[in-house]
């Protein structure tokens, strides 16, 4: 043995293997039809051969009682006519043979020998069929059995047969009784193949029951039900202590008895464990009403700050656009100054607008078929000249696709990650923004914007997307953006039911990219309005309502620089009041939205919009808050929001003049 | 089951006899013819069928005009008789052989007689012990009953009484003489004999002595009728023939069973002196009758009555009327035998 174990260097290196898993048990049927076979099969089987063996003993000693029988008669009937026989005492023989017959065993008694005796008593058979004939010879005896008698020398003549004795039994009690005796063997087989069968199937029954219930117990448990008990008691349970010992109690009482205790453990291991989420449930509820409340307060707070800012803001840059014409060359670079300073307040109120905005979900996007051909041409004017400042290349392959989305939206998230990306390039470096089959699904097309700049380090990868969060902008430069762009970027692609990666290595660029739906070819084109040039304002008939006075002064100082006709009101019910003489035409009716006292924009603009259906009513408006762009919306008021830009109210007008003009 | 019991011999002698009655009843009547009319008082003590065949035979044979008394005594053969029949014999011959039966006393009896046969062995004691001196026979009495009488009763040898005994078996010469014209060649004789057969068994050996070339007779004796088997072991293989005497075992159906079986399983054939004996699977036998033993007996009466007297009483054996041969036997053994009526002559002319 020792010979074939490995040596001991090798049997350390031997790894035992992994523990197989047993196979799978497989079970048909159920255990009361299994105990049933258990119980039955074996007695089936012991009763049949028990039942088989003895019939065939009995059988077998019915048929030698029989031929044993007949054969006796034969041979008495021989031993008692062998003298006579010698002597051929016909009569002798045949009181021998009556004799015989007397006893009944045998119906018909024949004795002969070959000198011609022959005797018979009884009558003949008509069929031999039901007869069984025996025989025995006739030979002389002594009652010694010896041979004595013969002279030494000579033959035994007792041995030679002097004659023969037939007996002849009718078999037909023989086989009934056989039939009887198979019958009988029949019937204590399948008595006793009931008995087992009703005893097996109650004690199937009895093992089986209180199993099923303990199965149906759990299954209850299973399904949360930890009420379930399995009420299965032992039968002398109410004589026997509880504290009985285990050995003692029925195994099945004793399972049934453990998952009752574990059924109520589980009980009250729920009860505890639903107190404990209640508990934290209110605490979360609570935390979370206090999280709604922070962010309603913030945007609140966000949407007073932004009208407050954007009031002052508003009337600052209206006074400075007036400014600018009359301004002596010395204090032209002030105001300059003074202009981009406010722009860039504007600016980034805008983008505070816009978070607010997104955040409050008042947002639906359009979705159309937008080619990615003149998505790119677009983003391309844009974004040329700025490529051209910064001597970075900017290369475009849309491939020929085109995708489901909101066209505005779309642009403002490519938009923003090509600015994004020329700001990060280095001088000389390339952005290339090309979109493709998505390749995990076919009816995707994936946007990609990869610079060949900096990069961003894993540690800022996962907060870029936060507001106000810049990579390298310690100084805070405000030409260099204020961190809100990928915010606003990630809240539109939200919208749009998408997200943008991101993927980058520091020295080793940067790609950004988001996957949209890709259009279906045949889905039509949504025509792209024709540009609408720029006309000349003189001559429009204007209404401001404000009721702030600068903002009215500054408002008419800019519109009648224009060439704009202007009428400033400071309350609602004199606009309306205006607006509903019938002799005034107004070509545009611009309304702050919160008047003073209870006067609200909005009436003003419906008023307009009845009394003046020609007119262009706009509601210009600070206000940033959820529940206030929820009503304009519902309202279907244009709104331009504070501060306004001169040039964006310019080219609003503009549209005006262009849509009047015809008439 | 069943029992069955071969009655063969006791059959033997009741069919015998009424086969041979008619013949030798006419012959007995014409041989009794010439003798002078005498009373013949005939006592019975039994009622064996063989004995009141005798007696029938006894009154067939007697004169006309003789006086013939049948004086039944009790059955136990004391001395007072309990009936006593007279009749005359002619007038009653016609109506009947127990017609007109008288009664009168045995003294009475007793003084007009000329002659008395006791029938058996009860009326043979009886007659002996009875007073008188006529002529007394004693008719159907076996060899052994005759010893046994002598033995025991001293009447037999009074001088003042003639007495004749009858024995009812062929002498042994007889025997011995069938066995030779049976069985020429052969002369060895095997007996089996019990104590009390020793009378019959010295008869025996001197008819053998006195055969021509003399018999070899081997005896060998069995402690009773019922122990044969070691005696027949001895003598079978000795023996070219057994004989079944008139004694115990002649008279026992199981003894004389036993001899024929072993005779037959030894292949030698089995002779006697029955009828019975002969159907149940002897050879041979010489037998006598009824009829002819009360012939017999009727001339022995008129011997004793002729005589002077004598102090012994004179004894016949009976003369063998026929012969009986079992053929199937004699087929069996493969022998080639004479018709029995020559065989039953030439024990005529041997006699």
């Amino acid at each position: 043995m020792s010979d074939k174990l490995p040596p001991e260097g090798t049997r350390a290196d031997i790894t035992s293997p992994p523990p197989q898993s047993a196979p799978k048990l497989m079970v048909r049927g159920n255990l009361q039809r299994d105990l049933f076979r258990l119980g039955v099969v074996p007695c089936a089987a012991v009763a049949l051969a028990l039942t088989g063996w003895f019939t065939h003993s009995r059988l077998q000693t019915l048929e030698a009682a029989f031929d044993a029988e007949g054969q006796a008669v034969a041979r008495q009937v021989a031993a008692m006519s062998d003298l006579s026989l010698y002597a051929g005492d016909l009569p002798a023989l045949q009181n021998v043979a009556n004799a015989a017959l007397r006893g009944g065993q045998v119906m018909r008694v024949e004795i002969s020998n070959s000198a011609g005796v022959y005797v018979t008593a009884g009558p003949k058979a008509s069929s031999l069929a039901q007869l069984r004939m025996f025989t025995s010879p006739v030979t002389l005896r002594e009652a010694s059995r010896a041979s004595a008698f013969a002279p030494a020398g000579s033959t035994a003549a007792g041995e030679t047969p002097i004659g023969l004795v037939q007996t002849f039994r009718d078999t037909t009690a023989y086989a009934r009784e056989r039939s009887r005796s198979l019958m009988a063997g029949i019937g204590i087989a399948l008595v006793a193949l009931l008995a087992a069968w009703a005893s097996v199937r109650h004690m199937a029954r009895t093992v089986a029951r209180p199993l099923r219930r303990v199965s149906r117990t759990v299954a209850a448990l299973e399904a949360g039900h930890f009420e379930a008990r399995c009420d299965v008691v032992e039968g002398d349970s109410h004589h026997a202590p509880p504290a009985a010992s285990r050995g003692d109690s029925h195994e099945l009482a004793v399972l049934a008895r453990d998952i009752d205790r574990l059924a109520e453990r589980l009980q009250s291991n729920r009860r505890i464990s639903e107190e404990r989420v209640r508990e934290a449930t209110a605490v979360a509820l609570q935390r979370m009403a206090e999280a709604e409340q922070a962010a309603l307060s913030r945007a609140r707070f966000l949407a007073a700050a932004s009208h407050d800012l954007r009031q002052p803001l508003h009337a600052m840059g209206l006074f400075i656009d007036g400014l600018l014409p009359g301004a002596s060359p010395a204090q032209r670079p002030a105001v300059l100054r003074l202009q981009e300073s406010t722009e860039f307040m504007g600016v980034l109120l805008d983008d505070l607008l816009e978070i607010s905005r997104l955040d409050a979900q008042v947002l639906t996007p359009t979705i159309t078929k937008v080619p990615l051909a003149a998505l790119f041409d677009q983003l391309d004017a844009q974004h040329a000249a700025t490529a051209s400042e910064t001597r970075v290349r900017l290369r475009w392959s849309d491939r020929g696709l085109a995708v489901r989305s909101d066209a505005a939206l779309l642009q403002r998230i490519v938009g923003n990650l090509v600015a994004n990306a020329l700001r990060h390039a280095p001088s000389g470096g390339t952005v290339l923004v090309a979109a493709r089959r998505s390749r995990k699904d076919g009816d995707n097309v994936r946007i990609e914007v990869r610079d060949n700049g900096v990069g961003i380090a894993p540690i800022h990868q996962g907060r870029i997307f936060e507001e106000f969060y810049q990579v390298a902008n310690t100084e805070r430069d405000r030409r260099r953006g204020f961190g809100l762009g990928l915010a606003i970027c990630a809240r539109i692609a939200a919208l749009l039911g998408t997200r943008i990666t991101v993927r980058s290595a520091l020295q080793a660029g940067s790609t950004f990219a988001l996957t949209v739906p890709a259009a279906r070819a045949d889905e039509a084109t949504t025509p792209e309005p024709a540009p609408v040039a720029l006309t000349p304002l003189a001559g429009l008939h204007c209404m401001v309502i404000d009721d702030d006075p600068v903002i009215l002064d500054g408002s008419r100082a800019l519109l009648e620089q224009w060439g704009c006709q202007v009428e400033c009101i400071s309350t609602g019910a004199e606009a309306i009041a205006r607006l509903g003489t019938g002799d005034l035409h107004f070509d545009a009716v611009l309304c702050d939205l919160q008047l003073a006292g209870d006067d609200d924009g909005m009436d003003v603009i419906t008023a307009a919009k009845r009394l003046q259906p020609d007119a262009l009513a706009v509601l210009v408006s600070g206000a940033t808050g959820p529940e206030v762009l929820q009503r304009l919306r519902h309202g279907g008021v244009m709104l331009l929001t504070k501060p306004v830009a001169p040039a964006k109210l310019r080219a609003l007008l503009t549209t005006r003049r262009h849509a009047a003009a015809p008439a | 089951m069943f029992v069955a019991v071969n009655p063969s011999i006791s059959l033997f002698r009741k069919r015998l006899r009424r086969g041979a009655r008619i013949a030798l009843a006419m012959s007995a009547a014409l041989l009794a013819a010439p003798t002078p009319a005498a009373a013949l008082t005939v006592l019975m003590g039994d009622e064996l069928a063989a004995h009141s065949e005798f007696v029938q035979y006894l009154r067939a044979g007697q004169e006309p005009g003789s006086r013939f008394d049948l004086v039944r005594l009790s059955p136990g053969g004391a001395d007072t008789p309990q009936a006593t029949e007279t009749a005359s014999a002619e007038p009653e011959r016609s109506a009947g052989v127990n017609s007109g039966v008288r009664t009168r006393s045995l003294r009475a009896l007793a003084s007009d007689a000329n002659l008395t046969m006791a029938v058996g062995m009860p009326a043979a004691r009886a007659a002996l012990e009875r007073p008188g001196q006529q002529p007394l026979v004693l008719a159907m009495l076996s060899r052994l009953d005759y010893e046994n009488l002598r033995a025991t009763s001293p009447a037999l040898r009074r001088g003042d009484r003639r007495v004749g005994v009858l024995l009812r078996d062929p002498a042994m010469a007889d025997q011995l003489a069938l066995v030779g014209a049976v069985l020429p060649q052969k002369q060895r004789i095997g007996v089996v004999a019990t104590p009390e057969s020793e009378p019959l068994v010295r008869e025996l050996q001197r008819a053998a002595q006195g055969g021509s070339p003399p018999w070899d007779v081997q005896v060998e004796y069995a402690p009773d009728a019922k122990s044969l088997a070691a005696s027949l072991r001895a003598v079978v293989p000795r023996s070219d023939a057994l004989m079944v005497l008139p004694d115990l075992i002649g008279d026992s159906q199981a003894a004389t069973l036993s001899v024929l079986r072993a005779g037959a399983e030894a292949g030698l054939p089995v002779f006697g002196a029955s009828e019975g004996l002969v159907r149940s699977g002897g050879l041979a036998a010489a037998v006598s009758t009824p009829a002819q033993l009360a012939q017999q007996a009727r001339l022995l009466g008129q011997k004793l009555a002729g005589s002077g007297g004598g102090a012994s009483p004179l004894v016949e054996s009976a003369t063998p009327a026929a012969v009986r041969v079992n053929t199937t036997v004699a087929r069996g053994l493969g022998l080639r035998l004479p018709e029995e009526r020559e065989l039953a002559e030439r024990l005529t002319v041997t006699r």
